[in-house]
């Protein structure tokens, strides 16, 4: 145990300066969630980490950077407008409903269907730009059999997101199904991954059941719709995080 | 209104969608940024570009910044050292990075940018990076500003393994005594 102790130790500065590699990362990682002394003494070193963004010599850029930059703030619509249109949208569907009150209860039904998707939809891409937007997500990029795209992982919220480009859609009676793989390499399921057919990428955002750093990669296999307790199916891809 | 609005408020109007707050920021703050993205990248017109992602990224953002986990500058720079080498990794550069630093933890260390000792304290640490032997500071400069990992580094100076880890730990450890010890 004190050499193990000793061996995560040493690995401390490494680590706040993000140099360690992924495994031995991931291993102090657990060791930091139950050792003080090595938590306190990484902060430490986290100081110096962070002191060493600030330590050069201050350096102006060219005057046209500022210009340039007020050009594109002009021209820029800020993300909320987006979500704003699509409400009014929505809102605008539910008066719609009301005022012509003709409207057969499977009609609504099928409506309310519809925008429950859209919501889900909209909750997974609100999700995703947010992790894309916060600089604690952890990008790893992949590109296996012509499949190519991104796995964004924010450990700290136990979110994980799949942009996958080139996924063919599931064949008639098949779904993609996400999995979550532990360091045993057991899996828990993550949901589903739905190609659209008129857009080239896919996406889904997992929130894990677990803590995410119990998990060491994700998975995806073609597997019968609605899904399978395990995977039974052919492997899709996998990317280790 | 107040002449110097400290972070906090500007990037609180930036929020909102103030501009002139958020020229108020990039004044203050675009030679550091700059100063570390062409550090990073070593190519001015690079640099620029990256300068200018990341304060797009603080315009888009600036709503995600929460002023209890640290400064609005170790949060830009933390930004600026990603997009950096982001974009070294998109030149083909630097293999990917293997960056398991956590920035919420990372830019809640240093105290507001805006006070002059504190722009004492990072010029010392400039001094005392300097002073450290050649091959640790090319460990550092590798790891923190090149995103390599120190299996990377093994390979590219050729040297063994073991020896990285080593001078990486002799450096920092230099650093964090030399550096931490008027605070204690």
């Amino acid at each position: 145990m004190d050499d193990m102790h000793k061996t995560f130790q040493e690995n401390l500065s490494a680590y706040a300066l993000g140099a360690l590699d992924t495994d031995e990362a991931a291993a102090l990682r657990i060791h930091l969630q139950t050792c003080d002394s090595c938590r306190a003494e990484l902060a430490d070193y986290q100081r110096v980490s962070a002191g060493l963004l600030a330590a050069l010599p201050p350096k102006a850029p060219g005057p046209a950077l500022k210009r340039t930059l007020q050009k594109r703030l002009a021209a820029r619509t800020r993300p909320q407008f987006k979500w704003s249109w699509s409400q009014v949208a929505v809102s605008g569907a539910f008066v719609l409903l009301i005022v012509l009150n003709i409207v057969s209860i499977s009609q609504v039904y099928s409506l309310s269907e519809l925008q429950a998707e859209q919501s889900r939809e909209r909750y997974a891409e609100q999700t995703a730009i947010a992790m894309l937007a916060y600089p604690g997500t952890q990008s790893i990029s992949f590109n296996q059999d012509g499949v190519a795209g991104s796995l964004l992982v924010d450990k700290h919220r136990n979110l994980l997101a799949v942009f996958a480009w080139h996924l063919p859609p599931a064949p008639a009676g098949k779904t993609y199904q996400m999995w979550l793989i532990d360091p045993q390499g057991d899996r828990t399921s993550g949901g589903f991954l739905a190609p659209e057919a008129d857009q080239p990428f896919s996406m889904a955002v997992i929130a894990s059941p677990q803590p995410l750093m119990s998990f060491v990669g994700l998975g995806i296999t073609l597997e019968p719709s609605g899904g399978s307790p395990k995977p039974t199916g052919p492997k899709v891809l996998r990317v280790d995080f | 209104m107040d002449s110097h609005p400290d972070d906090l408020s500007l990037i609180q109007r930036v929020a909102h969608g103030d501009q002139q707050a958020f020229l108020a920021l990039y004044d203050r703050y675009a030679s550091r940024v700059h100063a570390l993205t062409l550090h990073i990248l070593n190519d001015p017109m690079l640099a620029e570009e990256a300068t200018q992602d990341t304060f797009l990224k603080l315009w888009s953002r600036a709503r995600l910044f929460l002023a209890e986990r640290g400064s609005l500058i170790v949060w830009l720079l933390t930004i600026a050292r990603r997009t950096a080498l982001d974009r070294l990794r998109m030149e083909g550069r630097r293999p990917l990075l293997s960056d398991s630093n956590d920035p919420d933890t990372l830019w809640s260390m240093i105290p507001d940018g805006s006070q002059s000792s504190d722009e004492a304290r990072w010029q010392s640490l400039y001094f005392i990076v300097h002073d450290l032997p050649e091959e640790q500071r090319q460990v550092i400069e590798l790891a923190y500003y090149q995103g390599m990992s120190q299996s990377e580094i093994s390979e590219e100076l050729g040297w063994p393994l073991g020896t990285v880890k080593t001078r990486m730990r002799a450096a920092m450890e230099s650093l964090r005594r030399t550096w931490l010890k008027d605070e204690r």
